[in-house]
């Protein structure tokens, strides 16, 4: 059973120039223990697309079915706090925080009722950040520590889906494939649906399967 | 939750937080402390207007004098407040001393008492304002005992005396005991008695002890030396100096007292204006400068609040994303943010305040320091000459000391308790009351003539019924500033030099020619013993003085004059009361104060 569908989703907005269809009828299937890739040029749809995934918009046209409910059934801050995680190319912690806080952070918001500190602590740990350094502000951290505090903080709150848009747009060529192993070994040992969106064929080639975004049309690679 | 994480990122305020709370605390220093230096410059200024003493004082040149009757027509001018002329008597003196002259002795209540009176005595002043004359508002001279002249006295319905320490402490004289004033009238001593309201001495260390003198109210003076001052064609005064309300009346006054009759080139007018206008000048800039600066600040400031709050909350656009992404409702994002920024600002706000209040101070105080204790020590204040003219009313200047602060102002100047005057506006008629007694008609002066020697027993009933039964018949003389405004008829054409009378046409006088007016004349004695000086009255039961006056017209009854009352110019009414008259608490000098409304049309 898929967890997530996507069914004829469209998606438009308008600029000064004019509308801009940014999705048109996209249909995609995604499923627990696989690793996805969306590519595509700049400006084809794919944050849309990752976007409406997560909740944070809602399709002009289409459905989005979560373990075949249809998402508009769901509160959409609720569900990105229980059911997504997601990862950006900019990390996004909060500079103010320490690392152990900003994963502690999202386990507050998903009211997490174990202790918080200890499932932070366990998520450092699971991606590489060593304990002494669990109490550094995350600005202190280089650029693949911040990337790797960001996917623990994804999945601290145990989300079926892990939404990462460009995980290693900032990040050289080493650390990337050790985010990216994250990633794949999240689906792969732990049972999550990875959707990765990325320009990195690298990346892309770590996938299982590679869906690709045309000008708002979602092609399925293979 | 909103509470907690936004105090949670308080704690661990980024620079640029922090930076933009110090922006607000700052702007709102500027901005209370303007607030105060300008309000606090506004108060300065009006306690200065309202404590400051503003004399015009009209001074005679060389060889002219001032007419008292021009005086008193400068006082309707509405910005006067009080004024004061000092008129020394020079015959009046209080009887004291070890040469005492033995008085005939009187009976009173069947016992008979000795009278003493002593040839060193204690000179007289009459003022109309104790507190303005030169030894109480320098501070030479100050009330040891009791008070100064009271409103009563003033208004010549108490006949009262302030009296040197040096007479009280030789005569164990006390407030509240009466003394004896003694002046010469025709071709003999008056003794009138009034109470002791005060005792004054001198800071000074005095050798002439004589050139401190008593004081007694210029309205009882006006009566009692009547003969004294009708000696003298017009009855003048050296200087007077007049209270008045503001700095811009001064101009205004100068043009009233001209249209008036004051003749400036015999009169010199000076105004003690000058420390004012140093002091209200450099609040004045002070003032504007504050303004200034709160204006600016507030503008330019809110302005950069206003763009670096908006700055401050797209800067952390990432942030807000950060959070909704981690399924934290966006209003609530948006609370948070508003949360941490209100703290900061309401606390910048808070300590920006206290902090303004303080800084105002240090201004103020700086202010204080320099500005205006330069204003104060200013030349033109210091160079003020010690002229003649000017010396009476300069410790008025000089002594004016001022600071100020956010929580209020000091003036520093000298303490006078002046004697306010109700002075006529505008529609307000009467100026004052005199009780007069009617003594005699023509007719009967003519029976006085022709039985003035050898009297029958017939004509002693006459007489005595002219003389003492008539005499309980009381008339007020109404002194008034424009006999135009009554309805008169029967005017008589009369020389100017007269004083004309103007009787009720239902009055049994109104067929008349003249009256004889008088007041009733009593000598009174003194009597001094070994513990001090006690008032006992004799009534000397003699003939009034009294005057002949022509009846010029007659007035229609309003319901301010009627019956008894005559009337009389105003002019004419200084005349009357400067040939009689002798004070006595029962038929006293009743000043400028009560006023006859004009009857509504």
């Amino acid at each position: 059973m898929s967890i997530l569908e996507l069914r004829g989703l469209s998606y438009d907005y308008k600029t000064k120039a004019g509308a801009v269809h940014a999705l048109k009828e996209a249909t995609a299937t995604f499923e627990k223990g696989v690793v996805y890739a969306i590519v595509g040029r700049s400006g084809s749809g794919k944050s849309t697309l990752m976007s409406l995934m997560a909740g944070l918009d809602v399709p002009k046209q289409g459905d989005i079915f979560y373990q075949s409910e249809d998402l508009r059934s769901f509160d959409r801050d609720r569900f990105r706090r229980e059911h997504i995680g997601m990862i950006f190319q900019s990390y996004y912690l909060l500079p103010q925080l320490t690392a152990v806080e900003n994963v502690e952070l999202s386990l507050e918001l998903a009211k997490y009722r174990g202790n918080k500190r200890k499932r932070a602590e366990e998520m450092l740990t699971l991606v590489g950040i060593k304990k002494e350094q669990f109490k550094k502000r995350s600005t202190q951290f280089s650029g693949g520590e911040q990337q790797r505090i960001a996917v623990a903080r994804a999945i601290a709150t145990d989300p079926d889906i892990i939404l990462a848009d460009e995980p290693t747009g900032n990040l050289d060529n080493e650390n990337s494939m050790n985010v990216v192993k994250i990633l794949v070994d999240l689906a792969h040992q732990y049972g999550k649906c990875v959707i990765i969106i990325t320009h990195a064929a690298e990346v892309a080639e770590r996938a299982d399967i590679v869906l690709k975004m045309d000008d708002g049309i979602l092609l399925t690679k293979g | 939750m909103i509470i907690k994480y936004a105090f949670r990122n308080l704690r661990r305020l980024p620079w640029r937080t922090l930076l933009y709370g110090f922006m607000v605390f700052f702007i709102i220093v500027s901005i209370t402390a303007s607030l105060f230096v300008w309000s606090a410059t506004a108060k300065a200024k009006e306690g200065l207007h309202e404590n400051y003493i503003f004399v015009a004082s009209l001074v005679k040149r060389e060889n002219t004098e001032i007419p008292l009757s021009e005086i008193f027509k400068c006082l309707d001018h509405e910005s006067v407040k009080a004024f004061n002329v000092s008129m020394s008597e020079a015959e009046g003196m209080i009887p004291s001393g070890d040469a005492m002259l033995r008085m005939p002795s009187i009976e009173i209540k069947g016992e008979k008492k000795d009278v003493w009176v002593d040839e060193f005595g204690c000179n007289l002043l009459a003022v109309e304002n104790l507190a303005l004359t030169y030894p109480f508002f320098s501070g030479e001279c100050t009330i040891r005992e009791g008070t100064g002249l009271t409103k009563e006295g003033y208004n010549g319905l108490i006949s009262e005396i302030v009296i040197p320490w040096w007479l009280a402490d030789r005569y164990d004289i006390h407030v509240g005991d009466t003394v004896n004033r003694r002046y010469h009238r025709s071709t003999e001593n008056m003794y009138l008695p009034c109470t002791v309201v005060g005792i004054y001495e001198s800071r000074e260390n005095v050798t002439d002890i004589r050139s401190y003198p008593a004081y007694i109210p210029l309205a009882v003076a006006e009566v009692d030396y009547g003969s004294f001052l009708s000696r003298m064609e017009i009855p003048t005064v050296e200087r007077a100096d007049f209270v008045l309300s503001s700095r811009d009346a001064f101009d205004d006054f100068v043009a009233h007292a001209n249209e008036n009759g004051i003749d400036f080139k015999k009169t010199n007018i000076v105004f003690n204006n000058s420390t004012y206008d140093v002091l209200a000048s450099a609040l004045d800039n002070i003032h504007t400068i504050a303004f200034l600066v709160f204006m600016l600040v507030l503008f330019i400031g809110i302005g950069l609040i206003v763009f670096v709050t908006v700055y401050l909350w797209k800067s952390r656009k990432d942030e807000q994303n950060l959070l909704t992404s981690l399924g934290m409702k966006k209003i609530k994002v948006n609370l948070m943010i508003a949360t941490e920024l209100c703290v900061i600002v309401i606390f910048s706000v808070i300590l920006g305040f206290f902090g303004g209040r303080t800084a105002a101070d240090g201004i103020c105080q700086t202010v204080n320091d320099t500005v205006l204790a330069r204003a104060n020590a200013s030349e033109k204040i210091q160079n003020m000459q010690s002229t003649e003219d000017f010396e009476i009313t300069m410790p008025l200047e000089k002594n004016i000391k001022m600071d100020f602060s956010s929580k209020g102002y000091r003036i520093l100047t000298t303490d006078v308790e002046m004697n306010e005057l109700y002075t006529l506006k505008e529609n307000e008629i009467g100026v004052s009351r005199h009780t007069l007694y009617i003594m005699m008609t023509d007719s009967e002066a003519d029976i006085y003539m022709k039985y003035g020697k050898v009297l029958s027993e017939e004509e002693q009933k006459m007489y005595d019924y002219i003389f003492y039964e008539r005499e309980l018949l009381a008339f007020d003389v109404i002194g008034v500033s424009d006999l135009s405004l009554f309805e008169l008829n029967t005017i008589r054409e009369y020389p100017y030099e007269i004083v004309g009378l103007y009787v009720s046409e239902n009055s049994p006088y109104a067929n008349e020619e003249a009256i004889y007016l008088s007041s009733r004349n009593r000598n009174e004695y003194v009597q001094i013993n070994n513990t001090g000086m006690n008032a006992v009255l004799a009534p000397n039961k003699r003939p009034p003085a009294m005057s002949r006056y022509e009846i010029v017209g007659t007035y229609k009854d309003n319901e301010y004059c009627s019956g008894n009352d005559i009337l009389v110019s105003l002019e004419n009414y200084h005349k009357l009361y400067s040939h009689l008259s002798v004070t006595e608490e029962e038929e006293c000098f009743k000043r400028i104060h009560e006023i006859n409304l004009k009857e509504a049309e």
